[in-house]
């Protein structure tokens, strides 16, 4: 009890307040930049907490990527450009309300729904921290990659309409992924003797390309109406029709953010993963499943949530076994070392007010979002009373630079070009471009995964069903997967 | 008596120089480029961060760091290769320069860079589960030579630095590597928790990066390829101690810039790694994270990285990694 | 463009058959039952099996669609060079930003597409500078990314 006192005396001291506040406008600032990430703006500020110690150090990396992932939505839902992989999952469905006039209901869902995902998820990381990592340290690859394949899975749940377009769009996907030298065998694949391609496809720039510069093209090529502004509804404040969506979706909400927080903990797996299953099972348990991708906000609701949830899972068990769940905790693990605040089971014992300190900058931080995120959707949403054919050339400009500053080399702008020109004939032919995203999230690490598990296996099938984690998991999914035959057969009427 | 004169004034003029810093009034007169070759927020990021923040200190420029991953480091050391040599592009460069050409993914090697000093080098170390059987690594051998095939490694990409420092040790111990076969993993980190999950036996790694699940009591080291124990874990005995092994591998960091650099920069660079290098601030961060502070003039790093690509490339034919 | 998915299905295979060609040439793993091929042959026969589907809906399904329809912006030349104008704004760049620069570069192709996009000139001309001096100020300056400066380099900052 005395050392969360103290906790809270180390936090309230104003230094200690201005770093947070400082840090989080800089991560709103760099998230809501398409292009640049969340993990490049803490990378971007360790060398500044170097310079300072320990609560405040570790108090900017939290506040800092907190709301650099709630911003990188921004973008996503005004201009099609999605910040981060974890909000591609539902970057069209928020771009389709964007251009019904709805931009600013769905920008305050992911505002208010990040927050709460972020609470919830930090509730679980304070309570149960030290048992949950505990569980995550069964995961081997055999249960990575029933995981894997479960979030695959996900992509005919999403593109379900047109199921068969959506599988090859996820093949198409899973290929680009093997792009390179980073495979189980080392083996440089499809790099035709070039030093760029040996280094594998950049996930950004092919997801701005085919989200953001499809839509430039799309615009260019189009004439009449569409040329005009987009729609606005008039809003008198974001906040306005959230209560009403937390009335209406409080099951899709605590889902969402148990889900998100469950796979955020595994090092393995976190918030991409976490947003895309969490959008397939809201499309799948939601009464108005049609709803789905024509601007819907329900599956905006349930994503968010686990976005963020995921992301204060992903500490679990950086926090007590120093294992990083993603980039972003990776650099965290960095400075808590540097600080004396070392990663493990005594964390919590030797000094805990320093890390009671650092939990109450996580509710601190998810709070402080729903001000700083009101103010940053008031500023943003001008951009969409620019004339449209002067906007359009701005994005894309943002969109060569962005792409550029991931490697800083010329060559992604031209992966964010190709993609952009392939995705603007996809989606004119009826194939979308979401599960392509998915397999190339999922790829190497599906993969890695696969081929660890069966080179451990020895060739034997059945070792993926032996343990036992693994075998529920290999089970489900099977399930998942015959569930559609089973329910036609169900509902065949019968003669 | 004129001409005296000018002399004495050049000479007085040289030495104003020298003393602000060589004849180098105008370096750096821009930011300067310092290429990482691994991604934002690894050991190898947080490394180069740091020598960049204390480097910029110095030289009254900035000193941006640039990462360019790809290609288990091929792309990015290219980078710094490729660059213009006018010492506005450094590079942080790391063991696997010494391996890369190897396997025929390159043609650059050490011997592609002007070399301006080394950091730090991490030992490998041999870990295993805490409640494993074997206690020592003399115990682990004997198992592996009890029954071959048996206990599984893992830790690294197919071919990486902890792959070949593994098998290293099991050839100078007489030991077939085939009898420890290698599951590829994405990183030390992606490994140990296979090891903790119970899905290989042996992880080869630095202290470094098993520190918290050894310090967590989840994992065992039971000796360390190097002539002396490590500072985070004097406790854990050298291959030599344990089975009387010579056996010396482990991984290293050094700033390097492109070749032909112009001799009054390189001067300036070396001073300005070196200051970097020995600045308290450097030396605790080092401490702290665990990494293993060695410095190393250029010379020095020069023929070690020579020493080392020897013996990367006759391990790696020997093993079979090698084109 | 809308191909007929019965000709994206064959094109499809003939791709999967170039690609089953090409990585069956991969190297094994030595001593392991996992190689480099593997996952790229399983897409093959997935698309390949994909690809069957598409070309058996496309022959049942009635009326047959065209095997190609174009879309009106074809018929439109203006349109067609503008489409073009954009892709060659952006290849321009990519091929030329590291010997001019960015500061040289970047107004140059922004202001090609504003203009593909039927902005005026004179209101391409100042946004094509100002907007890329202020993304120049944000990433070069602010996020410290090292945009070229190709010809400027002697008045770089």
């Amino acid at each position: 009890m005395e050392s969360i006192a103290l906790a809270f005396s180390l936090v309230a001291d104003p230094y200690v307040l201005g770093v947070i506040l400082a840090s989080s406008l800089f991560g709103l600032f760099v998230g809501a930049i398409p292009g640049l990430t969340a993990t490049m703006a803490t990378a971007l500020l360790v060398p500044v907490t170097f310079f300072m110690p320990s609560v405040p150090a570790v108090a900017a990396i939290v506040s800092c990527t907190a709301m650099a992932i709630f911003s990188g939505d921004i973008p996503g839902a005004l201009l099609r450009m999605p910040g981060t992989p974890a909000s591609a999952a539902y970057t069209d469905e928020a771009y389709r309300m964007t251009r019904k006039g709805q931009a600013e209901l769905v920008l305050g869902a992911g505002l208010v729904f990040s927050a709460i995902g972020g609470l919830l998820g930090t509730l679980v990381l304070v309570t149960a921290a030290p048992a949950l990592a505990e569980v995550a340290l069964n995961f081997s690859s055999f249960e990575y990659f029933w995981l894997v394949l479960l979030g695959l899975t996900c992509a005919v749940f999403i593109a379900s309409d047109r199921p068969l377009k959506g599988f090859v769009s996820l093949l198409l996907g899973l290929l680009l992924a093997t792009i390179g030298l980073n495979n189980p065998a080392a083996h440089p694949r499809f790099t035709f003797g070039s030093d760029d391609l040996l280094g594998g496809i950049s996930f950004i720039p092919l997801m701005v390309g085919m989200f953001a510069v499809s839509e430039v093209l799309r615009f260019v090529v189009s004439t009449g109406e569409s040329r005009l502004t987009l729609a606005q509804e008039r809003f008198g404040n974001v906040f306005a029709g959230q209560w009403a969506l937390i009335r209406r979706y409080p099951l899709a909400i605590f889902r969402g953010s148990a889900v998100g927080t469950a796979i955020g903990a595994l090092p393995g797996a976190g918030a991409d993963i976490a947003a895309w299953i969490s959008y397939a099972i809201s499309k799948r348990f939601s009464k108005t499943p049609e709803k789905f991708g024509t601007g819907h906000v329900e599956g905006v609701v349930e994503s968010g949530a686990a976005n963020n949830g995921a992301l204060s899972g992903a500490w679990i068990p950086a926090l007590v076994f120093g294992i990083p769940g993603d980039s972003i905790t990776a650099i965290a693990i960095g400075v808590l070392y540097m600080k004396g605040m070392n990663p493990g089971p005594a964390i919590f014992l030797n000094n805990p007010e320093n890390i009671y300190a650092v939990f109450i900058v996580f509710f601190l931080a998810n709070l402080l979002m729903l001000p700083l995120g009101l103010l940053a959707i008031r500023l943003y949403k001008q951009i969409l009373r620019v004339p449209r054919q002067a906007l359009m050339p701005v994005i894309l400009a943002f969109c060569m630079v962005g792409s550029f500053a991931i490697n800083n080399t010329a060559f992604d702008i031209g992966v964010m070009l190709v993609a952009g020109v392939a995705a603007f004939f996809m989606e004119r032919n009826g194939f979308p471009i979401a599960p392509l995203i998915l397999g190339v999230v999922l790829g190497s690490m599906f993969e890695e995964n696969f081929a660890t598990s069966l080179i451990k296996a020895e060739g034997s099938w059945l070792a993926f069903f032996e343990r036992p984690i693994a075998g529920a998991l290999g089970v489900f999914t099977i399930l998942v997967w015959l569930s559609p035959f089973a329910l036609r057969i169900l509902r065949r009427p019968r003669p | 008596m004129r001409l005296t004169g000018r002399y004495l004034g050049a000479f007085g003029a040289a030495i104003l120089m020298l003393a602000s810093g060589g004849a180098l009034a105008d370096y750096p007169n821009r930011p300067i480029t310092f290429i990482v070759p691994w991604g934002a927020g690894g050991g190898t990021d947080a490394v180069g961060r740091m020598l960049a923040t204390l480097m910029e200190r110095d030289l009254g420029k900035p000193v941006n760091v640039m990462n360019r991953t790809g290609g288990n480091g091929v792309v990015g050391h290219a980078a710094i290769v490729g660059a213009r040599p006018d010492g506005y592009t450094i590079g942080l460069i790391t063991s696997e320069i010494g391996m890369m050409h190897h396997q025929g993914l390159t043609r650059i090697s050490g011997a592609s860079f002007t070399p301006l000093g080394l950091v730090n080098i991490d030992p490998a170390a041999i870990q295993v589960r805490a409640d494993a059987p074997y206690k020592s690594l003399g115990e682990l051998l004997a198992a592996v030579r009890a029954q071959p095939g048996k206990l599984k490694a893992s830790g690294t990409g197919h071919g990486g630095s902890w792959h070949l420092s593994l098998y290293g040790l099991l050839l100078e111990q007489k030991i077939d590597p085939s009898t420890v076969p290698f599951v590829p993993s994405a990183s030390n980190a992606a490994g140990l928790l296979d090891l903790v999950a119970d899905g290989v036996q042996i992880i080869p790694g630095s202290h470094p990066e098993a520190r918290a699940l050894m310090e967590a009591g989840k994992v065992r080291s039971l000796a360390i390829m190097a002539d002396k124990p490590s500072a985070l874990f004097p406790q854990v005995p050298t291959v030599k101690q344990a089975v009387g092994s010579t056996w010396i591998s482990g991984v290293w960091r050094g700033v390097a810039a492109p070749r032909k650099l112009p001799r009054d920069v390189e001067a300036r660079l070396r001073m300005a790694v070196k200051k970097a290098y020995e600045s308290q601030e450097f030396q605790t961060f080092m401490k702290e994270r665990g990494f293993g502070s060695q410095w190393m003039e250029p010379e020095a790093f020069a023929q070690f990285m020579a020493r080392e690509d020897a013996q990367l490339g006759k391990l790696m034919k020997t093993v079979g990694l090698a084109k | 463009m809308k191909l007929n998915d019965g000709l994206v299905g064959l094109l499809l295979i003939a791709f999967s058959l170039v690609l089953l060609v090409h990585v069956s040439a991969f190297p094994d793993m030595p001593g392991q039952n996992f190689g480099p091929s593997v996952l790229p042959s399983l897409v093959a026969v997935g698309l390949i099996l994909c690809s069957l589907v598409l070309i058996v809906r496309a022959l049942r399904a009635s009326p047959r669609h065209p095997l190609v329809e174009w879309d009106a912006w074809v018929t439109s030349p203006r349109l067609v060079f503008a489409f073009l104008a954009v892709i060659g704004a952006v290849a321009f760049y990519i091929a030329f930003s590291e010997t001019l620069g960015y500061l040289v570069a970047a107004p140059l192709s922004l202001l090609v597409v504003l203009r593909a996009c039927g902005v005026r000139w004179i209101a391409a001309l100042a946004l094509a500078v100002l907007v890329s001096l202020a993304i120049h100020h944000v990433f070069y300056t602010l996020l410290k990314v090292a945009l070229p400066w190709g010809l400027l380099i002697e008045y770089a900052w």
